[in-house]
């Protein structure tokens, strides 16, 4: 009987001991984060925005070639200066229970939500019409630039002239059924409460912190979409647990930026996408005041901060602290819309200059009538990494031996990191800015206005505020690309912010596997991969 | 004996009190601000703070807490949007312990007979190489054999799953990595410990009276080692029940390790609060349930808890 037993307890071992094997075609992926929530309102973090881009339809949508197409919307009209646009909506569509209708009252009622001032949400903006001041409580919702002008027709006035490109927003332009989510109350968007989908996909199980399982929509308007069965998406996993389980054979795709992650899964047979996307500006964020009235007076004269862009050897830094950066030569990176509307801009050169910076050192210091000696030790913040601190030492490093200045290394944890950014209490701070589409004026470029209404960067610009200005009001993304131009190579010829490197991510996949796309934001679209 | 009972959990409640009190404020002190975001609006910002109370003097969010706690509500957490402080622990800490127990038992298992072994093959190679173990255990930090062990048994070999949770080999490394600390302790403790005892006189008298080597080892030796190994096992329960922020990381475990160190991270002030709360209230009652125990098992100890500790 004991040897029974035994043998019984041997077989279940061995059973357990093999590796489940992902049946039909499912797709597995790892993200480094667990959602958190998947309240469009509220979520922003990758895990969270790859979820919400395969579940929530929104008014438009991005299809392989990166062209907008429809989406829960059958067609819009734009004013004259696209600052007006209203959205027929498709009669007929459901959510994933195949019953709840979608009507405009539900796109007006995701707007309402998301701009309740008693309810703060994360992603929270104020691109309509006095949205701000209803959110400041000096205006009623009435006043807001969304009105629904029939069952299935909704209309949205911007404050300034609006792209496709903005309707692929969840937060704003995914529909949200209102009975659902008060239900919910909450814990709406938890996974005690998951948000009803209208995209090819639907949640069908999220073990906070371990996985989240998507399946087919059952109900959504093109079955044809969705030719994966199933998404496993594992959560928490670091880069270095993702390649361990990529070559464990556990994971079907991944992005990775670290170069020698990358070639072990070349080495190891896997295929790496030819084209890199940026999802970051990296770098250091530089504010024109300074931490104090000591560095302001030096960091507020251009050339100064020229001095120090052009001191910096991006390529020395992108080989060695920087791995998986590419070395900038302007603020937008290659494949951005922004990029490739001024593709030949180059404002500075990825080596240092050595001379061209104590050129511009010197005009600093005669500008100011300082000699060098006066110029204070200027703080380099930064979170408190191993990475950071070792990036910072070598900017430390090619700064003093480059252009004689002497700077200090502050590191701190997140929150106080963020804090003092915002507040206005650094010097340069290094940090990542997001890369956004069509350009950087609204995710980036806004706060370095002179009435942006925070501290954060510091400046009084007007020349900058006038071409800030001309490129958002545009009435065209051509115009608008036109005009950004402008306002970019003002930037980098100012040195308004020392951008060091794109940070260059790859997509990895197992070999055989195609039909994977990238939406905008670098966020990956797997409803239509093979194997 | 009621009154020594009483008597211990008043100074329980006192402690979590304690204990509760002071992380509030030492909390407050952490420089920084929960709700400083570069994606969110300042408008915004100000809004959340306003919504959880953040813009009130710390005197009055102290009293809220306090009123909030008596309620048993440990508020809902400020980055897992959605998701109360309870629910995280109450999801969190079955896998934490699951993980922690499973590794304990056999980590006290393999301990406790590598230090028989090397108590009884003192100062031979059996002793030096099981040492040796031992301090290996010690030396090598989880965050090096972790990953080691995912890539020769998950990687190469493909005998276990790399990462996860849920099945029973899922468990078997993250549960070696956890354990591996507590086999070296355990193998150096039962050592020593059943060296201190096979000197005793009662050990010669057993072998005196014909009993052979194993008989004498296991209902002599073993038995009066173990006092001192089961006394040490308390602290060392609550410990590893709590989760370990590296392993359960490095092994993907949905435990509550990695909330200890990310909530501190994120100033996410309820949830520091309520893990603290937690893990301390787990502590005190642990202690609290020995002292009982003493109590019952010597009637020296409730006496003197009856006379004012005289």
């Amino acid at each position: 009987m004991k040897k029974l037993i035994a043998l019984v307890l041997c077989c279940a071992l061995c059973v357990s001991l093999v590796p489940a094997m992902a049946e039909g075609n499912v797709v597995r992926i790892a993200f480094g984060y667990d959602p958190n929530t998947l309240d469009y309102a509220m979520s922003n973090l990758d895990t969270a925005n790859f979820i919400t881009a395969h579940i929530a339809e929104t008014l438009l949508t991005q299809d392989a070639s990166g062209a907008y197409a429809p989406g829960v919307a059958e067609s819009f009209e734009k004013s004259e200066d696209a600052r007006v646009w209203t959205f027929k909506i498709k009669e007929g569509l459901t959510y994933q229970d195949g019953e709840t209708p979608i009507t405009a009252e539900d796109l007006f009622y995701a707007a309402k939500r998301l701009l309740n001032p008693d309810d703060p949400k994360d992603n929270a903006s104020f691109s309509l019409v006095n949205s701000e001041e209803y959110y400041n409580g000096e205006a009623a919702f009435e006043d807001v630039g969304v009105k629904k002008i029939d069952e299935y027709t909704i209309e949205y006035t911007f404050i300034n002239p609006t792209y496709e490109s903005t309707f692929v927003t969840a937060s704003l332009f995914a529909p949200l059924e209102q009975a659902y989510v008060e239900e919910g109350g909450e814990i709406y968007g938890s996974s005690s409460f998951l948000p009803l989908a209208n995209g090819p996909y639907m949640v069908e199980e999220w073990l906070d912190d371990a996985s989240v399982t998507l399946v087919r929509n059952p109900a959504y308007r093109d079955p044809e979409t969705a030719k994966v069965d199933a998404i496993e998406i594992t959560l928490n996993a670091s880069a270095d647990v993702t390649v361990d389980m990529m070559l464990a054979g556990e994971l079907d795709i991944a992005t990775m930026q670290n170069p020698l992650q990358l070639q072990t899964l070349v080495d190891a047979g896997f295929v790496k996408s030819e084209e890199s996307f940026s999802s970051t500006y990296q770098g250091l964020n530089l504010r024109a005041g300074g931490r104090n009235e000591e560095t302001g007076r030096f960091l507020s004269n251009a050339n100064f901060r020229k001095a120090i862009n052009t001191a910096l050897d991006r390529e020395a830094l992108a080989a060695s602290v920087m791995t998986g950066y590419t070395p900038t030569w302007r603020l937008s990176s290659p494949g951005e819309p922004a990029y490739n509307a001024n593709p030949d801009y180059r404002a500075w050169d990825t080596t240092a200059n050595v001379d061209l910076a104590n050129q511009y050192l010197n005009a600093a210091l005669e500008e100011l009538g300082a000699a060098k000696e006066d110029i204070p030790v200027i703080q380099l913040m930064c979170y408190e990494s191993q990475g950071a601190i070792d990036a910072l030492a070598a900017i430390q490093d090619q700064l003093r031996v480059n252009l004689g200045l002497e700077t200090e290394i502050a590191p701190c944890t997140i929150q106080v990191m963020i804090s003092n950014a915002m507040s206005g209490n650094y010097d340069l701070w290094w940090g990542g800015n997001e890369v956004s589409v069509p350009d950087a004026c609204e995710s980036y470029l806004d706060g370095f206005r002179s009435n942006s209404g925070t501290p954060l960067r510091g400046y009084a610009d007007a020349e900058f505020d006038a071409l800030f200005e001309a490129a958002v009001s545009s009435a065209t993304l051509d115009e608008r690309l036109a005009n950004y131009a402008k306002l970019e190579e003002y930037f980098c010829e100012n040195a308004m912010c020392i951008i060091l490197g794109w940070d260059a991510h790859y997509v990895v996949t197992v070999e055989g596997a195609s039909g994977y796309y990238l939406m905008n934001g670098g966020r990956l679209n797997v409803s239509g991969m093979t194997k | 004996m009621g009154r020594y009972v009483l008597n211990k959990v008043l100074i329980a409640i006192a402690t979590i009190f304690v204990l509760a009190t002071a992380t509030f404020f030492l909390m407050k002190l952490i420089p920084g601000d929960p709700f400083a975001s570069l994606k969110t609006k300042a408008a915004v910002q100000e809004k959340q703070r306003e919504y959880y109370g953040l813009d009130q003097p710390v005197a009055v969010q102290f009293f809220r807490y306090m009123g909030n706690l008596l309620r048993g509500d440990l508020g809902w957490s400020m980055k897992k949007a959605g998701r109360s402080v309870v629910d995280i622990i109450r999801e969190g800490f079955p896998v934490s312990a699951r993980l922690g127990l499973t590794s304990l038992f056999f980590s006290v298992l393999i301990g406790l007979l590598f230090g028989i072994l090397c108590a009884q093959f003192r100062n031979r190679w059996p002793d030096y190489l099981l040492l040796l173990v031992a301090v290996l255990g010690i030396a090598l930090p989880s965050m090096v054999l972790g990953p080691l062990m995912r890539y020769f048994f998950g990687v190469r070999l493909k005998w276990l799953p790399v990462v996860g949770w849920g099945t029973a080999d899922k468990m078997i490394m993250p549960a070696i990595v956890l354990g591996l600390g507590t086999v070296a302790g355990e193998t150096r403790a039962m050592r020593a410990s059943m060296l201190g005892v096979m000197t005793q006189d009662y050990i010669t008298t057993a072998r005196a009276k014909g009993l052979n080597g194993a008989q004498v080892v296991l209902r002599h030796e073993v038995k009066n080692s173990l006092v001192p190994i089961v006394t040490g096992l308390g602290p060392g329960i609550a410990g590893i029940m709590m989760g370990s922020f590296v392993v359960e990381s490095m092994f993907l475990i949905p435990g509550l390790g990695r909330y200890f160190v990310d909530s501190i991270t994120n100033l996410d002030y309820p949830l520091i609060m309520g893990l603290t709360i937690f893990y301390g209230a787990f502590l005190v009652t642990m202690n609290l349930l020995v002292d009982v125990a003493y109590g019952f098992l010597d009637p020296r100890i409730r006496e003197s808890g009856k006379k004012g500790g005289k």
